[in-house]
């Protein structure tokens, strides 16, 4: 912890469960407990597939509760059928370690510049206001989103697809901040640090870092907004890092540190935690282990049908409507293709506007069905890069980068 | 390193509290919170109150393994839920997740609770098929 942190950590009164139990804050503990919204199934093969609904989040509206403390909270599928941009009410919501800042002073927040720079810095959120400023839309997506479909199972967050969302995000370019604060010759990596901490103090802090080469790539962004607005507190107000075309776990929420690097980052989180097999894919066979692993990075082509429910009952006509989201990865979308007859033939998808390259494409699709019964709906997207979703799902003891070909299954009724 | 207090009753009492100065109405009106504006866009400052938790570990519903140690041990870094909606895992995942948060995450679990934890864990997973950590 650094003086800054120090400092920080008196003015926001932190709560560090076990250095100290009367420290306890009373502000995590006031609501009631959450409303009973009914359930939802995952439809995760073997489950435990059920969970509970939940309004009690503040900022959230009805988010699949995964876990309480610290919240882990999935975005229901139909939401991605709205407006390719996830509303901020909706958006999913990931934290590691239960040591959640609940308030945040917007005067007393300083974001720390620090390491090889020639100059440190403590910035104030206006010094960040002030700063030239862009936009970019980018979707958001945990590393282990879907986990919970991985046959074999892997442990984990047991998340369904709702790990994701998209915004528009704006905020000042990475670039701008290291280069007032001077990064020196020789610097490698820069470091991300934020507010939130672990509850036993010799657990690993999180951060995350990225080489200097893409920290500087004009694209890294530190965001004071998602979708217009300051972000909820539970997406990491007030600033979050926004690293389009990548997993989110780089996307450190409540960014409040920024140390450049001289040599490769070697903390536990960059070393040992998010690491995925150094082979194609991602994909190992299941329950191997002694491959060559590498830090997860680039996000890879997927798409979902979000029209039409698992398991929904649809009248039978010669054609039927079929819509959802597809996303490039770190690139944009070049097509989408649905098939209804279990990937057997495929037709082309219409292509919604393009909002962004690294944000969702809404596609649509009209699609034969010869019959009622139950019909195996699939939906396909092709990259700009030319990647092609697979049929096949991977397997990673992690239960990361899921992106083959996913099916809904409907039933035509007569 | 420290012994990790039932914090569930702790949270269950600071919990009663809280709602009972709430209902009483005690609390004041909070100042309009601060804000900081440059070029046109304001950022507020922020406070939020998180929901109080969910039931903890239930006991074993056939006459196997009771909950206190988990309880004891396990709520005051996670959710309950953490755990109950991991799939069938083998008795040697189990024990590398346990292995995990004792000697990774540094939870304060010590070492003779482990195989009471471990028996819960197993209950939860009875048909479990070989996954690995």
């Amino acid at each position: 912890m650094n003086q800054f942190d120090s400092m920080l950590a008196t003015r926001l009164g932190r709560r560090r469960l076990l250095q100290g139990g009367a420290a306890l804050g009373a502000g995590a503990l006031a609501a009631p407990a959450f409303a009973a919204d009914g359930t939802v199934d995952l439809h995760l093969p073997g489950g435990p597939s059920t969970r509970p609904m939940t309004t009690a989040f503040p900022g959230k509206g009805p988010m699949i509760l995964q876990r309480m403390r610290p919240p882990l909270l999935e975005t229901p599928l139909s939401v991605f059928d709205g407006d390719v941009f996830t509303p901020n009410d909706r958006f999913f919501v990931r934290w590691h370690w239960a040591d959640i800042p609940t308030t945040v002073d917007v005067n007393a927040f300083r974001l720390a510049v620090r390491g090889e720079v020639a100059k440190p810095l403590s910035l104030t959120l206006a010094d960040i206001l002030r700063l030239p400023r862009f936009e970019i839309a980018a979707i958001n997506q945990c590393s282990g989103n879907s986990r919970g479909l991985f046959q074999p199972r892997v442990p984990g967050a047991q998340w369904a697809h709702g790990a994701m969302g998209n915004a528009l995000w704006t905020g000042v370019r990475l670039r701008d901040v290291l280069d007032l604060a001077g990064v020196r010759p020789g610097a490698v990596a820069v470091r991300f640090g934020a507010m939130d901490q672990p509850l036993v103090p010799e657990a690993p802090d999180f951060s995350k870092s990225l080489d200097l080469d893409h920290a500087r790539d004009g694209e890294v962004m530190i965001a004071f907004a998602m979708n217009g607005e300051q972000l909820p507190l539970l997406n990491g107000f007030p600033l979050r890092l926004v690293v389009p075309g990548w997993y989110s776990t780089y996307w450190v929420k409540m960014l409040n540190d920024i140390e450049v690097l001289a040599t490769p980052d070697t903390g536990y989180w960059m070393a040992k935690a998010y690491k995925i097999p150094d082979t194609p894919g991602a994909n190992v066979a299941p329950g191997s282990s002694g491959f060559p692993t590498t830090p997860i990075n680039r996000m890879v082509a997927r798409s979902w049908i979000t029209s039409l429910a698992e398991g929904q009952r649809v009248p039978w006509s010669p054609t039927i409507a079929v819509g959802g989201i597809a996303m490039g990865g770190d690139c944009g979308v070049a097509r989408v293709d649905v098939s209804a007859d279990g990937g057997k033939t495929w037709l082309p998808a219409t292509l919604g506007p393009d909002k962004g390259k690294y944000g969702f494409r809404r596609w649509d699709a009209r699609v034969p069905v010869s019959a009622p019964g139950m019909v195996a709906l699939m939906a396909r997207c092709t990259s700009d890069k030319g990647e092609t979703q697979p049929l096949q799902p991977i397997w990673n003891p992690g239960g990361f980068m899921r992106a083959n070909v996913e099916t809904t299954t409907i039933m035509v009724t007569a | 390193m420290m012994r990790c207090l039932p914090t569930f009753a702790l949270l269950a009492a600071l919990a009663s509290a809280t709602l009972a100065v709430s209902a009483a109405g005690a609390r004041k009106p909070e100042p309009a919170p601060a804000r900081v504006t440059a070029n046109g866009f304001t950022l507020t400052s922020s406070a939020i109150e998180l929901p109080v938790e969910e039931p903890f570990f239930p006991d074993s519903p056939d006459g196997g393994p009771k909950a206190d140690t988990i309880n004891a041990d396990c709520t005051a870094c996670h959710s309950a839920s953490m755990t109950l909606t991991q799939p069938a895992l083998s008795p040697e995942a189990w024990a590398g997740v346990v292995h995990k948060m004792r000697d990774v995450y540094h939870a304060p679990v010590p070492e003779e609770d482990v195989p009471a934890i471990l028996a819960y864990l197993a209950h939860l997973s009875p048909k479990a098929a070989p996954v690995r950590e």
